[in-house]
């Protein structure tokens, strides 16, 4: 008897001195307070992929009618290898290599700008250009961007041979210097 | 026992009188207009100071970038009785500053003096956050407002800051202090002038704001 009756004076002591100090803590939170800011950033990315277009090349002016062409086949992230297969040099009418890609910003989530667009320059007696696509060309989000290879021989020189060029491009953010 | 029970008695009403006239003595707390310090009176009924976001404004500087694009977004939003402001950036990348005006006001009828500013943001090196402003020791007067400028940004060049969740936050902690009464603040626009002796009086809405702009999502 004597030991519960202790116990019930720790237990109501206990509770005393809850209930105080939680007066305490009431009357302690009226005069300090705070208001505070909570932030979140999410950032985004770059996501951007070079293929070859569907269909990607065509050969016009080939009056021999000569077994020619041109591929496209993916290289690296930034590269596509391009092959005109028995290159053939005619001048009436001129023989044109063509051969389209895709730069493609489906999902990246910031615009992007073209920052190098090259293509090797092995042989001789042939012209290579990229056109439709330039330097410093924004691609928004979701869209896509198609260029274009040209490929000419201006001389005899590599007439039947396999000429193999790898194009490079490369990308940056629309902002970036 | 009746010896036991007087003096947990004493031993309660001493305690709870302890944090009354403690409060009393600083100026404001409940409603007792007879609270005196020495020498002075303290106008201690129905005083009290209350500090809360009263505006924010958000913007960023994607006007500057060329061309121009809306790219990210940056988002403030008052919640919890104007206790807590929400701050959100979407889709942020180097370059990219989204700034929030803010201000706050003292809704109470003491003056509340700013005690310290604790930024916390576990990546400082993914982003740099600025409170412009004197905020330490700066007093705000009954009815009074104080503004600010936050600038978050810093995002650096790297790749692995790419795809990524930054969280901050920033505590803007006062006292109130005591001054002659101000007789409260009562402009009509802050939906709960009356009574917030605790400073938490309906503190668990999420009002969004009242009478200030606020551009919540």
């Amino acid at each position: 008897m004597r030991s519960r009756r202790g116990l019930n004076k720790i237990g109501v002591l206990a509770l005393a001195l809850l209930i105080a100090l939680g007066a305490m803590g009431v009357a302690y939170a009226a005069w300090i307070d705070e208001v505070y800011i909570e932030g979140t950033i999410s950032t985004g990315d770059i996501n951007t992929s070079l293929t070859c277009s569907t269909p990607c090349c065509s050969v016009t002016g080939n009056p021999a009618g000569a077994a020619t062409s041109i591929t496209c086949g993916s290289g690296t992230e930034t590269t596509l290898n391009i092959t005109v297969v028995k290159a053939q040099f005619s001048t009436d009418p001129e023989t044109h290599y063509y051969c389209s890609f895709d730069v493609s910003n489906a999902a990246g989530s910031f615009p992007i700008k073209i920052k190098t667009l090259s293509i090797t320059d092995p042989y001789t007696g042939v012209t290579r250009a990229i056109e439709d696509l330039a330097v410093g060309d924004v691609i928004d989000p979701t869209k896509k961007a198609t260029g274009k290879v040209h490929i000419q021989l201006t001389t005899a020189e590599q007439a039947g041979k396999d000429l193999g060029y790898t194009l490079t491009v490369t990308v940056k953010r629309w902002n970036e210097a | 026992m009746r010896k036991a029970i007087i003096i947990i008695l004493a031993l309660v009403l001493a305690l709870s009188a302890l944090p009354v006239t403690f409060a009393c003595y600083n100026g404001g707390w409940g409603n007792w207009n007879w609270c005196w310090r020495p020498q002075q009176p303290v106008y201690c009924c129905p005083n009290y100071c209350n500090v809360i976001f009263k505006s924010a404004y958000a913007h960023d500087n994607e006007n500057t970038f060329t061309p121009i694009k809306e790219v990210a977004e940056t988002t403030a939003c008052i919640k919890d009785c104007g206790k807590k402001l929400v701050v959100t950036i979407d889709n942020a990348y180097p370059g990219y500053q989204g700034t929030v005006d803010f201000c706050v006001k003292n809704t109470g009828s003491m003056a509340a003096t700013i005690t310290g500013i604790t930024t916390d943001y576990p990546d400082p090196f993914y982003l740099q956050i600025d409170l412009t402003g004197e905020w330490e020791g700066a007093v705000i007067y009954p009815c009074s407002e104080k503004c600010g400028q936050l600038v978050i940004g810093g995002i650096p060049q790297t790749p692995d800051a790419q795809n990524r969740d930054f969280t901050f936050t920033i505590n803007i902690n006062y006292d109130c202090t005591c001054t002659p009464p101000g007789g409260g603040c009562h402009d009509g626009h802050d939906g709960h002038d009356g009574w917030d002796g605790w400073g938490n009086w309906g503190n668990w809405g999420n009002w969004g704001g009242w009478g200030g702009y606020n551009n919540c999502k």
